[in-house]
């Protein structure tokens, strides 16, 4: 197979066995790869109504046809389980170095299933692959876990692993690679840690075969020059991703405190320039990234003394305007204690930032959490809670389970202002400032994410998706639902990233017509646009496919009251809610979904050529 | 000797910056070419300003050179394909090199309204353009 290594790993944690299977290369057309291949083996491998943290769910890492290849910022790879946070369709996708690694290894994915009696790590080397003990790393974090790897394996192993959150299985903990690098969201941590598995080190030298390497050659030189010459380069290479905290804010939809107003007074001192100037040591790409968007920072000294990567605009967004802490250093700091114990930082700090507010409103006691009180602007005790929830200790315990659980705990109307969609948090972006944002959050599969659709690029940052025929939002402070369809179209393009193994920032500066020809030559597939645009619908479809199976209905496509019924008390957004039933309903027509269910048709589902989920998800 | 921004003196001077920038006439080759590449420049009262004053920029599709720059009276008077606008203060550091105009639209200080896709595509030309506006002596208002 041209563009893939042609293998899949499958473990067996419960019996210790494994074995190699061939990658399906007509479902790996069909769904490109990445996530879109692993949400299949997820679909139809996972009972539904599992227990994600149970020996039943299974870990599926997927690489795509792009990964590792010299495509521009093709380091990236996926992995896919049930969520323990939303019980729902749960994805992660990384960059770095480590998806590269693991297909130079011998494989395009690894299907882990089952338990480990005891920790075990799973060394990949140069196509052969053994369990390992892993009794000496448990209880211990990411950088430590990775030094240790190295030193018993040899430089030449790139681990993806779970530090102690995961073991601890925090809903919401990350698995990391390259040290630094998430699959973030979703929890997949904790589905690791579930089973017992510490990391997976992988090391190898195979050849990644491309079908015509010549236009392979011509086609990603184009792209690349593309992406060089771009805004997106010259801006995200100088600022990293904090660059869009101050358009974000200029809009009035900066969460802070919890969401409870929309505009911050110090992005100043947290932006991309203050990073620049106080903090920053060095940028950090990932594989073949010509952009360099991360960011190597050290705080030298004091209690916040750290050195490591990042912080990116999310976690800047959550552990500063959310939690009201206007001081780079515990901000920076949070965001790097998060990567050692494999969190996610999104949920980190959204779910301290909701204890704050439960706390100020008197619906959590110091009583009731062991005596901790905390409260916006509290720095100390936000970096506090970060260890507390790690370890699960005392209110950290109950944190640990994320907002919506803690929501349904507390009860008392703390509901309205618990800031999730399906149970995950949501990303730094109110959608009160830009109303069809609230769309891409509400329908993503993922639950409220911002890199489902990434509609704020066009809303807030007046950026366009290139990869999309049209993205103009005409008046962001306005419903409009024929602009649904963006959200749709959205979707499905963005999809496709994760799916062949590239970084979504280029579908802001590269057209379909300008990607399609490097998937076409690596892989000798006849691709054309269009073929490549239903294959992204055909993902995002399966993935609904997958949340219907587990229960999801149109109640779920919804948004927190807070962004529904409660209007923005000041800035340029002042007096604005989210209206958002005209906006799904429009978006299940484009989808051709049912509106009542929001469920996919028959007919939609035999379009795309997924029959075998019709029957599934009982599509009429 | 320094010409006072903004003024017809001032887009005079831009125009010959432009010109003869190597940077500009490198990366402005494809520019506007087949859509309209002009801009309007919105500069709000504030920092001795004291009514909205716009400036004309016409680039040459494909050259990188400069055709036309001017001061308007009323946008209406041209269809131009960008907009760019901004308080004085901020025109001003730009002018003075003191800030970086790409620092200012992330920043959100000066908002660009027209086919983005087109400014996603030819940064290197935009910041170009903008860095050629300190390459010359100014005076100001209100200093």
């Amino acid at each position: 197979m041209y563009g893939f290594m042609g293998k899949v790993l499958r473990v067996n944690l419960s019996s210790g066995t494994i074995s190699e299977e061939p990658l399906p290369e007509e479902d790996a057309r069909m769904l490109l790869g990445g996530s879109g291949l692993a949400t299949k083996y997820l679909i139809e491998e996972v009972p539904p109504g599992i227990d994600p943290l149970g020996p039943e769910n299974k870990l599926i890492y997927m690489t795509g046809p792009l990964t590792g290849t010299t495509s521009p910022s093709s380091g990236r790879f996926s992995a896919v389980a049930k969520s323990p946070l939303t019980g729902f369709w749960g994805e992660a996708n990384s960059g770095g170095k480590w998806g590269r690694d693991l297909k130079q290894a011998g494989y395009d994915g690894i299907i882990l299933e089952g338990k480990a009696d005891a920790p075990v790590v799973l060394v990949i080397d140069d196509g052969t692959a053994r369990l390992q003990d892993a009794a000496s790393l448990w209880g211990k974090n990411v950088f430590e876990t990775t030094s240790a790897l190295k030193e018993d394996l040899g430089k030449k192993f790139n681990v993806s692993c779970i530090g102690i959150a995961g073991e601890n299985l925090v809903r919401y903990a990350a698995i990391m690679n390259d040290e630094h690098r998430a699959l973030g969201r979703c929890g997949l941590g904790a589905v690791m840690g579930s089973k017992n598995l510490k990391a997976i080190a992988a090391s190898g030298s195979q050849k990644i075969e491309i079908a015509d390497k010549e236009a392979f050659k011509e086609a990603t030189r184009a792209a690349s020059d593309l992406v060089n010459e771009s805004l997106l380069k010259m801006t995200l290479e100088v600022y990293g991703t904090v660059m869009v905290i101050d358009m974000v804010n200029v809009k009035g939809g900066l969460p802070t405190r919890n969401w409870q107003t929309g505009v911050c007074s110090y992005t100043d001192d947290i932006n991309g320039p203050a990073i620049n100037e106080s903090i920053l040591t060095g940028r950090r790409a990932c594989f073949a990234c010509p952009i360099a968007c991360g960011r190597e920072t050290q705080i030298e000294s004091g209690p916040y003394k750290a050195k490591g990567e990042g912080p990116e605009y999310e976690s800047v967004g959550v552990f500063g305007p959310m939690c009201d802490v206007n001081d780079l250093e515990p901000i920076t700091h949070a965001s790097i204690i998060c990567n050692d114990y494999g969190l996610d930082t999104i949920s980190t700090g959204s779910t301290i930032a909701f204890a704050m507010e439960c706390f100020e409103k008197g619906l959590l006691t110091a009583e009731q959490a062991g005596g901790i009180e905390l409260h916006f602007g509290d720095a100390a005790g936000m970096v506090d809670m970060v260890h507390r929830i790690a370890n699960r200790e005392g209110l950290g315990d109950l944190l640990a389970e994320g907002t919506k659980r803690v929501s349904e705990k507390l009860g008392q109307g703390s509901e309205r202002f618990a800031m999730h969609v399906k149970g995950l948090e949501l990303a730094c972006y109110d959608c009160r400032a830009t109303k069809i944002t609230g769309l891409g959050f509400a329908t993503a599969n993922r639950g409220g994410d911002h890199v489902t659709a990434y509609v704020q690029g066009p809303t807030f940052l007046d950026i366009p998706f290139l990869i999309v025929e049209e993205s103009t939002i005409e008046d962001v402070t306005v419903e409009n639902p024929a602009e649904a369809k963006v959200v749709k179209d959205m979707e499905d393009a963005l999809t496709t990233f994760d799916a062949l193994g590239a970084c979504k920032f280029m579908g802001m500066a590269l057209m379909a017509e300008e990607v399609v020809p490097m998937i076409a030559s690596a892989t000798g597939w006849d691709m054309d646009v269009a073929e490549f645009r239903t294959a992204g619908e055909r993902i995002y479809n399966l993935a609904r496919a997958f949340n219907v199976r587990e229960g999801a209905s149109r109640a779920d496509d919804t948004l927190p009251k807070r962004l529904l019924e409660e209007p923005l008390p000041e800035g340029p957004a002042e007096g604005l809610v989210v209206d958002l039933e005209p906006l799904l309903d429009a978006y299940y027509e484009f989808r051709g979904w049912d509106k009542a269910t929001g469920k996919p048709t028959a007919e939609k589902l035999k379009e795309l050529g997924l029959d075998y989920v019709v029957e599934r998800i009982g599509a009429t | 000797m320094a010409v006072l921004y903004p003024s017809q003196e001032w887009c005079d001077a831009w125009k010959v910056a432009i010109n003869g920038s190597e940077r500009v006439a490198e990366t402005g080759t494809k520019w506007g070419v087949g859509w309209n590449g002009s801009w309007v420049f919105e500069v709000l009262p504030g920092s001795g300003l004291e009514e909205t004053h716009y400036v004309y920029l016409e680039p040459e599709p494909g050259t990188g050179k400069c055709k036309d720059s001017r001061e308007l009276k009323d946008p209406s008077e041209v269809e131009a394909g960008f907009l760019c606008t901004g308080d004085y203060g901020a025109f001003k550091e730009v002018v003075k090199g003191e800030k970086d105009f790409i620092e200012g639209v992330v920043k959100g200080i000066f908002t660009l309204k027209g086919d983005m896709s087109k400014v996603m595509r030819n940064a290197k030309f935009i910041r170009a353009v903008a860095d050629s506006i300190s390459s010359f002596e100014a005076s100001y208002l209100g200093e």
